[in-house]
């Protein structure tokens, strides 16, 4: 931890506990991304001049790994997963006292790299598609939120709750409808993982029709319209 | 089954809207166990659902039938699929379908002779979007391709075909024990 006179005495133990478990925590992610195996270094030393506190481990894997964990603070974690991205973010963040600097020194077969002060990750934002569907459901609430925006909480037909954001007018329409069964036009990102800023565009009311005895009217109408074709014809068309 | 969904495929709609001219037995029997099939489901409370591919079917179909009954079938259908739950295709199902096709298309490029039917494509979209809903079935008169298509992303959702005798009168074969003599009976000549 570095500062203009920083010294050890500035260091409260929660603070320190919380920089070595971040320290471990960006560790453990680095080791799973590159599937090496997870070492857990020991405190060799700390220091007086600064707050330095020297990790060390005789474990064969741990030159690549500090090297690793260099690396990712010299490019602030540009290329690196997400979970090593957070685990650094937390790191940089553990620090209330002055700032973190990271050296590597004294790794067998590798030259020293020079001290550096540690930044926060780039914040690339994770990517994400825009896309949109239909959903089925109930409105079991409608909520304006302190900062002025609306939500509409619907109940799924097919289980579940899910808070949609919306405009004025939609949610006054929602409320309109509220314990109806609805048809909702829903938007929303997915970044591969995970689905975000999910909005409701619009809603209408809708119940379930009687899907059998639609069709069994459909046959008579055509029926009675004198429609024929070749059903055998059909079917084989569409397998 | 209740409050399960169970996703329609173009086929049924099909079998189940076209008119069976007088005498001709086998199709008004398969009509019969299509009605029977769906028939049970509702009172068992499932939820039917049409995916939109099937829509896209439905619509190529009616233009396929000559120019006029063509645009009854599609104004008498549509006009009744107004009210239907019609589920989008969207981002999660086109994924779903991609990972189905590459595993079918795979298959077929090892088969030279078998190059690939744009039927596929739509029963794989049909599938995804069955998968996705975690629908309980896929209702179809055509299972040719779905079977192979949910198993490439190992998804439980079970293929019924309306073919098939009516679920009641599988049950009875199963539960009776019925002894090989009488089960093999259907397969005698009919002469005896």
């Amino acid at each position: 931890m570095v500062g203009a006179g920083i010294v050890p005495e500035d260091v409260n133990i929660r603070e320190l506990a919380e920089m070595l478990s971040a320290t471990s925590a960006a560790l453990d992610a680095l080791a799973q991304e590159s599937g090496r195996a997870v070492v857990i270094p020991s405190l060799k030393t700390i220091k007086r001049g600064s707050a330095v506190t020297v990790l060390w481990s005789e474990e064969p894997t741990w030159a690549e790994l500090a090297r690793s964990f260099y690396d990712a603070v010299e490019t602030r974690c540009v290329g690196f997963t997400q979970r090593v991205r957070d685990a650094f973010a937390r790191l940089h963040r553990s620090v209330k006292v002055g700032s973190i600097a990271v050296a590597a020194t004294g790794i067998p077969h590798a030259p020293s790299r020079p001290r550096i002060v540690m930044a926060a990750p780039v914040d690339e934002k994770r990517r994400s598609a825009l896309y949109s569907t239909t959903y089925y459901g109930c409105v079991v609430g409608v909520n304006q939120l302190s900062n002025g925006r609306f939500t509409v909480k619907i109940a799924h037909m097919d289980g579940g709750r899910e808070d949609f954001e919306t405009s004025p007018k939609t949610a006054a329409a929602a409320a309109r409808l509220f314990d109806h069964t609805v048809r909702a036009e829903v938007e929303m990102g997915w970044d591969g993982n995970k689905r975000s800023g999910l909005v409701l565009r619009t809603l209408s009311a809708w119940s379930e029709p009687d899907f059998v005895a639609s069709l069994l009217d459909a046959r008579r109408e055509l029926a009675a319209r004198g429609v024929t074709f070749d059903l055998d014809a059909v079917l084989k068309e569409l397998d | 089954m209740s409050g399960k969904l169970v996703v329609v495929d173009t086929s049924v709609v099909i079998l189940m809207v076209a008119p069976v001219p007088a005498g001709n037995e086998d199709r008004r029997r398969r009509q019969l166990r299509a009605e029977t099939t769906l028939g049970d489901m509702r009172r068992d409370g499932v939820s039917f659902v049409v995916p939109a591919p099937v829509i896209t079917e439905l619509a190529i179909f009616s233009d396929g039938v000559g120019d006029r009954a063509g645009e009854i079938i599609a104004e008498v259908i549509f006009a009744r699929f107004g009210g239907m739950r019609v589920e989008a295709f969207d981002l999660h199902a086109a994924e779903t379908a991609g990972k189905m096709l590459r595993a079918t298309f795979k298959q077929i490029r090892q088969q030279s002779d078998a190059p690939p039917r744009d039927s596929v494509k739509v029963d794989a979209m049909i599938a995804a979007l069955a998968h996705e809903l975690d629908a309980a079935h896929i209702l179809t008169a055509n299972p040719r391709d779905f079977r192979k298509h949910l198993d490439a992303v190992k998804s439980p959702v079970n293929v019924l075909n309306t073919n098939d005798p009516p679920m009641g009168q599988l049950r009875l074969l199963v539960d009776q024990k019925v002894p090989q003599a009488t089960e093999s009976a259907p397969k005698q000549p009919k002469s005896e």
